[in-house]
């Protein structure tokens, strides 16, 4: 799934701030289910593949 | 951040830099003409004049607000949400402090905006950092 995208190139193709794409990937925040379907359609992946619950969820 | 975010963040803070120019001089001028004015309809236009900068102001973020990613509007109204409670607070703490006669704060209704939209600002920060 590794792709050569910036967190500014990535905010870009999902139409988000930066600072969103950073919290997503520090696991801060949890998106909704169109924004997790838009990252995996853009890593053409599953959801699943893409967030796994927590412990205990 | 967005092409698109980033261009509604420029045009809202344009938009706020007007309205806040607005406010101003519709003040400056409202108090002006004010001062020889008997109490009637038309010193009740000069007095509610400032607050049409404002309804362009809250039209305007609201329409930002709109434009916003959904994390950021998340901490936004989060924020709206923490500012509503402190409010409240502060408000009955106000008015139980004058219903008892401990002290009369003048004007407190001229501080409420200012009071709730610095401290949605600072609340904001604090939960979404500076560039959300």
């Amino acid at each position: 799934m590794e792709r050569s995208w910036s967190q500014a190139d990535l905010a870009e193709k999902l139409d988000v701030s930066r600072q969103t794409v950073n919290s997503l990937e520090r696991g801060k925040y949890d998106p909704s289910l169109p924004l997790a379907f838009k990252i995996a359609r853009l890593f053409e992946t599953s959801i699943e593949h893409v967030f796994q619950p927590k412990q205990g969820e | 951040m967005s092409e698109r975010i980033k261009k509604a963040g420029r045009r809202h803070t344009v938009e706020m830099l007007i309205a806040a120019l607005l406010y101003m001089a519709v003040l400056i001028g409202s108090l002006s003409i004010a001062k020889g004015i008997e109490p009637g309809p038309m010193l009740a236009l000069l007095a509610i004049a400032p607050v049409l900068p404002m309804v362009y102001a809250c039209y305007a973020f609201y329409r930002f607000y709109r434009q916003m990613d959904e994390m950021q509007k998340r901490i936004s109204a989060d924020a709206a949400a923490l500012t509503l409670m402190a409010v409240i607070l502060a408000s009955l703490t106000l008015a139980f402090l004058e219903r008892f006669g401990v002290f009369v704060f003048d004007d407190a209704l001229m501080w409420l905006a200012p009071f709730m939209i610095g401290l949605w600002g600072l609340i904001r920060i604090a939960i979404g950092g500076r560039d959300c």
